[in-house]
């Protein structure tokens, strides 16, 4: 019987490239971010950055399933493009994680804080324009949120993060991947 | 391995081959199983905190303070207790059975969740119960352990949040069949169908039975979102596939998991703050855990002898 050729190795080449990629613009949106005035409104760009890098994250299954679909003897079905989407988000996730601890614990281990502090900030005004929380619900708030950052840094923290990544980025990728191969079956 | 009666490769291929439409498009069956376990979570979630939410807004005359949507809750855990059976009836148990189709035949169903008598049904039954009882001091000397791990305060602090809404609910509802039909009677058949019905099938079918024990255990523990217990839960979940592998029916695992559930409810109907502090303050005493170890492993071991092959003939 004819083996099908593997796609472990694409899936792993292309979670590298996109995970720098997105490692690249997610620094660049918050360094951007931070280094400007606060601006006291609920919705910044930190705000939609995760969701957005969820997002492109799903180009990572669609170069995948399309160089794995011009492979010699490779019949491709949505079934395998799932599956392959699913695997190339995995190793996305792994990449983005293991990137973001060495560049918060090893290049800038300020950011964190720097970011915390931006977000305090930003929620202190936010709060002082709308005025509809009294002042111990604000610091209830803003302490919890301080606390969510602190923990962010602990191992549970990155566990969690690592979590939400594999979900979030293992689904995205899951469903572009089998769009990639409906698309190449169609052609 | 041990002679043992089981659905072994050779019944399932005695199964019409299903050509459906997850395997024409060339779904693996683990893929299936994931899909729509975590579709399910969502929506499960999403009936269970939305019809909670609209009974008591229609409770309170729908006009309620945001601020005190904790103590509403608390004073109206009873309907979060029906939005939750509502969930788990129409998306765990209806939902699957329905979902199904997309992996197997209509007249296959019944066989495929493992619906049937099984092999000496009286005797697992009974067996499966004793199993239950019997490793009850295990799962609390593994709650010990798992609250070993340093989780983060914030975590912690909202479990105790909502453990503290429960006590207050068990200490003040009178009625124990409202409790029992909510925590034991629904989530033992609902969870059962989902997680050993459907679940643990599709992974025994991609990966082995070993594998899918341990993959459908663990996912059950991860399903409750409850990472202090996810240990003893997740051993909860293995055994119950377990019980279910050898059997040949997913009605021993209806019948332990009541117990497991209904045991724990009836404790803490009665001594609520001791229900809720055994496994998390303090570990059982040293000759109730080599009791449970060895009766546990007695019970699994005549478990194991009923349902082998020899038996069977």
């Amino acid at each position: 019987m004819e083996q099908k050729p593997s796609f472990i190795m694409p899936a792993i080449t292309n979670a590298l490239l996109v995970g720098v990629g997105l490692t690249v613009i997610s620094l660049v949106i918050t360094y951007s971010t931070i280094g400007s005035e606060p601006s006291g409104s609920m919705f910044g760009p930190l705000t939609f950055m995760q969701f957005g890098i969820c997002l492109l994250g799903s180009i990572a299954a669609i170069l995948t399933v399309n160089g794995y679909a011009k492979m010699d003897g490779v019949e491709l079905t949505i079934g395998n493009g799932a599956v392959i989407g699913l695997i190339t988000g995995l190793f996305l996730a792994i990449v983005t994680t293991i990137l973001s601890y060495v560049w918060n614990n090893m290049i800038d281990p300020s950011l964190m804080d720097s970011m915390k502090n931006y977000m305090v900030k930003n929620m202190e005004l936010f709060f002082e324009k709308s005025g509809a929380m009294s002042g111990d619900a604000v610091d209830q708030v803003l302490g919890d949120m301080e606390k969510g950052f602190d923990e962010q840094k602990t191992m549970m923290g990155i566990l969690k993060g690592f979590g939400y990544s594999i979900i979030g980025l293992g689904v995205v990728n899951l469903i572009s991947g089998m769009i990639t191969a409906k698309i190449t079956a169609k052609d | 391995m041990t002679e043992q009666y089981s659905e072994t490769q050779s019944d399932l291929e005695k199964m019409e081959k299903p050509l459906l439409w997850t395997h024409r498009n060339g779904f693996p069956d683990w893929l299936t199983a994931s899909i729509w376990l975590i579709i399910a979570f969502i929506g499960f979630q999403l009936i269970a905190n939305v019809l909670a939410f609209v009974f008591i807004l229609a409770q309170e005359g729908f006009k309620i303070d945001p601020a005190n949507l904790l103590s509403l809750i608390s004073q109206h855990m009873r309907w979060v207790f029906v939005g939750n059976s509502i969930g788990q009836v129409s998306i765990l148990a209806i939902s699957t059975w329905f979902i199904s189709s997309v992996v197997v035949r209509k007249s296959e169903k019944l066989r495929f969740f493992r619906l049937e008598k099984g092999i000496q049904i009286g005797k697992t039954v009974g067996l499966s119960i004793l199993i239950m009882v019997a490793i009850q001091p295990m799962i609390w000397l593994l709650s010990y352990m798992n609250q070993l791990f340093p989780f983060p305060e914030g975590y912690l602090n909202f479990e105790n949040e909502q453990m503290k809404i429960l006590i207050d609910f068990l200490t003040k509802e009178k009625s124990l069949l409202f409790i029992l039909i909510n925590v034991a009677v629904v989530p033992a058949m609902c969870e059962e169908i989902l997680f050993r019905g459907f679940i643990f099938r599709l992974y025994t079918n991609s990966t082995g039975w070993f594998w899918g024990i341990f993959i459908s255990g663990f996912l059950f523990g991860l399903y409750h979102f409850k990472l202090t217990q996810l240990i003893p839960l997740s051993l909860i979940g293995m055994l119950l596939a377990w019980l279910t592998y050898k059997s040949g029916s997913l009605i021993p695992a209806i019948v332990a998991h009541f117990v497991n559930n209904g045991g724990s409810v009836v404790a803490a109907f009665y001594y609520p703050e001791y229900a809720f502090s055994v496994g998390t303050e303090t570990l059982p005493p040293f000759w109730i855990s080599l009791a449970s170890i060895t009766l546990t492993i007695g019970f699994l071991y005549s478990f194991n002898l009923v349902t082998s092959k020899k038996a069977v003939n």
